[in-house]
């Protein structure tokens, strides 16, 4: 059983990343970073009823109430707004296939509301399984899918207001390939 | 028939690369915060107010510096070994180790008995380093000195120099970005009060050597923050823990004599200094017992210091500093103080100062400056004379 320096060193190499990548696409890479080392002082404090498989979820939503409860909306909006806008010019001087599309794409997303940004982006950017991203957010699978069901919807008309239908492909994103 | 794009395809194409970026704290040092943070129950933590931008309120980023003033939160139990500490006839009593930084009492037992190395010259490599933000990036900006110190105060003094500071991109992720902006061969420094300032070339070490050598019949140590010591003073400080406190006392009133009126237990920290001086083992241990004894010494845990080596991390006390960045109110930012020391002799391997609080670029828990020994410090033969790829200077 590794002592609990080991267990957090371990924790953190494997993990911030991924609280890092989660926190910058909820209030840009600004926030991101206070957000981290807050959400991990919370693991090293709660060490012993940190969940020893598959801590990512716990993490997360850590993670998701220090963002709410330490940074107002607003500056959470201002932040990833801005981040946002830092994408998109990121993607349209890309070099890359499906240029268009992905700068459609963030313009839709970032049109939907804060909790829609969330929850779109837990299962497509984050690689989390439905349960996971259920988790997080601390509402069951089904309650889950409705409301999945209902961002999907609000940003498929978003990118059709924008006028661009691009080809299908498949794509892959951190930990897993998109059913 | 074409199908309708599914949005959530276009969604995973559009995932911008740098979510992967990561934090820039690393495990060490967030282990290090970790450890020094407030043991306090979740369920009594006070709430704090809900943060806008740019910065944090100073009332909630100062609330991890509970870390430097916590020993004040203890006064009475300080004072009373304090009052141990002071009384000289019952000094060795507080000497006995109170385990509470077990770390160094074990630290001083492996060395205790190493054999004292020994040559004509000490040599003090010095190495700087203060990071700086430019582009997106993070940099160290590198400086370099030397000292040879001879053993006998009729050999001469070499002093070695580097005039042009290097700048380094701070970590591979940050060099990425760096050759991602062009790689610019120059960086700005920080033109305030704090830190570099001007045009830094972007190397792997600093430039232009320079060199002095003269004769210092005093062979004062360069170091006179405890006290003004020869190399025979530094010989002769006991590994006796009485008479080791005796000669501290006698430090103090050296210290005292300077213009300083801290009290004896308030100058016991400075004297890790020592730490870095030309020591036996044997004496190195002793002076490690006595800080260990402290109440305001606390044993961070195991790091990785600035150049990658590892090292026991320890805060000695002491209320930090500031980075001072501008002569105008509130541009500074606040920094804690770590020293950290070779786990294998007891040695100072830097100093270390961190940002106290997310604020002016930096964030909480980051390296922001160090003072680092290189190995090339310690025990050695005299000098080439002159020194091979260093000109003379003043």
């Amino acid at each position: 059983m590794p002592n609990p320096h080991e267990r957090f060193t371990a924790l953190y190499n494997t993990y911030q990343a991924r609280v890092y990548g989660y926190a910058a696409s909820r209030a840009g890479h600004q926030l991101a970073e206070e957000v981290v080392s807050e959400t991990f002082l919370v693991a090293w404090r709660r060490l012993d009823s940190l969940p020893d498989h598959a801590p990512l979820p716990w993490l997360l939503r850590v993670a998701r109430n220090i963002l709410r409860d330490n940074f107002r909306q607003a500056a959470r909006r201002e932040s990833l707004e801005a981040e946002l806008r830092t994408w998109m010019e990121e993607a349209a001087t890309d070099v890359g296939e499906h240029v268009t599309e992905r700068v459609a794409v963030l313009r839709a997303l970032a049109g939907l509301s804060e909790a829609d940004k969330e929850i779109l982006t837990l299962t497509t950017w984050h690689g989390l399984s439905t349960t996971e991203a259920a988790e997080v957010l601390g509402c069951t699978k089904a309650a889950f899918f409705v409301r999945l069901h209902r961002a999907r919807r609000r940003l498929q008309s978003a990118i059709e207001a924008t006028g661009t239908t691009p080809s299908r492909k498949p794509v892959t994103v951190p930990g897993r390939k998109l059913r | 028939m074409s199908r309708k794009p599914d949005a959530t395809d276009l969604l995973a194409m559009a995932r911008p690369a740098s979510l992967d970026r990561g934090s820039r704290i690393s495990a060490d040092d967030m282990l290090l915060m970790a450890t020094t943070e407030a043991p306090q129950e979740p369920s009594r933590r006070r709430s704090r107010p809900r943060r806008t931008l740019p910065a944090a309120p100073a009332s909630r980023a100062w609330s991890r510096l509970w870390v430097l003033w916590a020993p004040l939160s203890t006064a009475a139990v300080m004072a009373l070994v304090f009052a141990l500490v002071t009384s000289l006839a019952p000094a060795p009593a507080v000497l006995k180790p109170s385990r509470t930084n077990q770390e160094l009492f074990d630290l001083a037992d492996r060395i205790e008995k190493l054999p004292a190395e020994s040559g004509a010259y000490w040599r003090e490599v010095r190495i700087d380093g203060n990071y700086l933000s430019s582009g997106g990036y993070r940099l160290v900006v590198v400086g370099r000195r030397e000292i040879w110190q001879p053993r006998d105060p009729a050999d001469l003094v070499l002093t070695q120099w580097w005039r042009q500071d290097s700048a380094r991109p701070a970590t591979t992720e940050d060099e990425r970005a760096w050759r991602a902006a062009g790689a610019p061969a120059r960086v700005k420094g920080l033109c305030e009060t704090s830190g570099p300032c001007g045009s830094i070339p972007v190397a792997a070490e600093p430039k232009d050597c320079r060199y002095t050598l003269r004769m210092d019949p005093t062979g004062i140590y360069p170091d006179k923050t405890v006290s003004d010591f020869s190399m025979a003073d530094l010989a002769a400080i006991p590994t006796d823990p009485a008479a080791l406190i005796k000669q501290l006392r006698a430090y103090h009133e050296i210290w005292n004599g300077r213009g300083f009126t801290q009290p004896f237990e308030k100058f016991l920290p400075t004297t890790v200094s020592l730490l870095g001086m030309p020591l036996s083992p044997a004496q190195r241990a002793a002076i490690i017992r006595v800080l260990a004894s402290l109440p305001t010494t606390k044993v961070v845990g195991t790091v990785t210091d600035p150049l990658g080596r590892r090292g026991i991390s320890v805060d000695f006390g002491g209320a930090g500093g500031s980075l001072v960045y501008s002569s105008k109110p509130g541009k500074e930012l606040p920094v804690y103080n770590r020293q950290i020391l070779d786990p294998g002799t007891g040695e100072t391997l830097s100093r270390v100062s961190y940002a106290a609080r997310t604020a002016r670029g930096a964030t909480k828990g980051e390296v922001m400056s160090y003072h680092a020994r290189d190995l090339g410090s310690g025990w050695t033969r005299p000098p080439a004379s002159p020194p091979k790829g260093c000109k003379k200077g003043e």
